[in-house]
């Protein structure tokens, strides 16, 4: 428990420390006063906790879809020469892990148990109500209950679904990434200008007022590292479209 | 004190008048109101009407009473489009509505067709819509339900397929139950060829309405970016102001 504990502060605490020191530096560059110094380090720091957080939750996602994608697609390869739901199951349960496998083994159990198939891929459904997985876990256990010759087409339809699908994800998720690169950069391009602001001001000698200024630079840090914070939830958010889930009960 | 008894006898004069102009005012939106009122399943259209216009002109007795102390034609355009805006923001929000389930449904027919059209592999359209409705969206399954009896009825007219949401006036949803009607009733050669017609169009569809709700989420949170050019802005106008305090003080 000592050792997850430490992991847990070492990994989220490098970023955190890391973070804090970035904007620490910057402030100090901006000439920002004591007391606004500790509040946007404070800030910092609280940021560098939520990157890493988001970072990890972004990565499970994108690991579990993945894994999810794969483990269908050699699901409908097996289910389309041998057509039968425990076979397919049992042969591509190795592909899984984590919420999908403990789904796959409650599934199996219950197939074992004899319970019926209708009432344990209703129970499954409810935990993956993607349509492309709906439509799959449909036809076979029609094919499974009533039998049929024809269903070669329907699980090629499928199979193009499931392939448009992680296709149109993965881009996505690619550009939502490159989005949060270029809003970090015009961050960047934002905390230059004002540095050089800040800098000419203070050689014409005119500057005075400090507690404006310090306020000014103060909501202006704090708005940088809001929006960062705002940008690492978006990308952090499901991988599985809410809308396309039209089987949740 | 003359100025009071006019406004006085004007909003007593429209509180009079409110049965005739509620009528009027409801006859004026109604075609609308009641074309959002079956996209959204909803009753009772004539008591919504009336609700608003009263909700909305509850704010006369305010200004009935206020015009006592306040005076002056701003006044009075200020407590107008007060009423005006009271009464119309239940048909926007209504309106905002219909569109919300407008777009939910052009998002999720091409996810039903998809279904349906696994199902036609092995029955006939009338047995494939029967089987679907307990699987279909929530929405779609009182309209799917009329549908499968229209069918039952009059299976070969075109006219059972294309009244199934045609209030929503979408066609696509169009297109796609005349393809149903043609793969219905036309030859066995030649059904295959529109069953895969159909396949092809609503992969094309599908992808194109995932792929327009994903850019339309990108569009949004790339105002984000502008959050950190604000914050420049702000400090260059204190910079500014920090200037100018201190040549007024030298001064």
């Amino acid at each position: 428990m000592r050792a997850k504990g430490w992991a847990w502060f070492i990994r989220h605490g490098a970023l955190s420390f890391g973070c804090a020191f970035i904007f620490y530096a910057l402030s100090s560059l901006l000439g920002l006063g004591s007391f606004y110094l500790f509040i946007v380090t404070s800030g910092a720091f609280g940021l560098g906790i939520w990157i890493s957080i988001t970072e990890a939750k972004t990565k499970k996602h994108e690991e579990e879809f993945y894994m999810m994608v794969d483990f269908f697609q050699q699901v409908l390869a097996l289910f389309k020469h041998h057509p039968k739901i425990y076979f397919s199951f049992t042969e591509s349960i190795n592909l899984t892990k984590g919420d999908l496998k403990e789904a796959l083994e409650k599934w199996i159990d219950d197939l074992q148990e004899g319970r019926s198939l209708n009432d344990s891929a209703r129970s499954f459904l409810n935990a993956y109500p993607h349509f492309v997985i709906g439509n799959l876990i449909h036809l076979m256990v029609a094919v499974e209950l009533f039998g049929t010759h024809d269903y070669g087409l329907s699980l090629d339809i499928i199979q193009d679904d499931i392939e448009e699908w992680a296709e149109d994800t993965i881009l996505y998720k690619q550009m939502e990434k490159q989005q949060r690169n270029r809003i970090v950069l015009l961050s960047l391009f934002s905390l230059i200008i004002a540095y050089f602001s800040q800098s000419m001001l203070k050689k014409t000698g005119l500057q005075t007022q400090m507690e404006l200024t310090d306020v000014a630079l103060l909501i202006f840090l704090m708005m940088i590292e809001i929006t960062i914070g705002v940008v690492q939830h978006l990308l952090s958010s499901q991988w599985i479209e809410r809308s396309e889930e039209i089987w949740r009960t | 004190m003359e100025n009071l008894i006019v406004h006085w006898i004007i909003l007593f004069i429209w509180m009079a008048l409110d049965p005739f102009l509620e009528t009027l005012f409801s006859k004026l939106s109604h075609k609308s109101v009641e074309h959002f009122f079956l996209i959204l399943e909803k009753d009772n259209v004539d008591l919504w009407q009336r609700r608003r216009y009263e909700k909305s002109h509850r704010l006369r007795w305010v200004w009935l009473i206020s015009v006592v102390w306040v005076k002056g034609f701003q006044f009075d355009v200020l407590c107008l489009s007060m009423i005006f805006m009271s009464y119309m923001m239940p048909w926007i929000s209504l309106r905002s509505e219909v569109n919300k389930q407008a777009e939910l449904i052009r998002y999720q027919f091409p996810i039903y067709l998809r279904q349906l059209q696994i199902l036609l592999q092995n029955n006939t359209v009338v047995k494939a819509i029967e089987l679907s409705i307990p699987q279909a969206p929530s929405y779609l399954r009182k309209e799917l339900k009329s549908l499968h009896e229209r069918l039952m009825a009059e299976p070969g007219r075109l006219g059972s397929y294309t009244a199934f949401m045609s209030h929503l006036e979408q066609s696509e949803i169009q297109r796609a139950m005349k393809w149903l009607y043609r793969f219905e009733n036309t030859g066995q050669r030649d059904a295959s060829r529109q069953f895969n017609r159909m396949i092809a169009s609503t992969s094309k569809w599908l992808r194109q309405e995932r792929q327009y709700a994903k850019q339309k989420r990108l569009m949004i949170s790339q105002w984000l970016g502008m959050i950190p050019l604000i914050g420049v802005t702000l400090v260059f106008i204190s910079a500014m102001m920090s200037v100018l305090m201190t040549m007024f003080e030298r001064r």
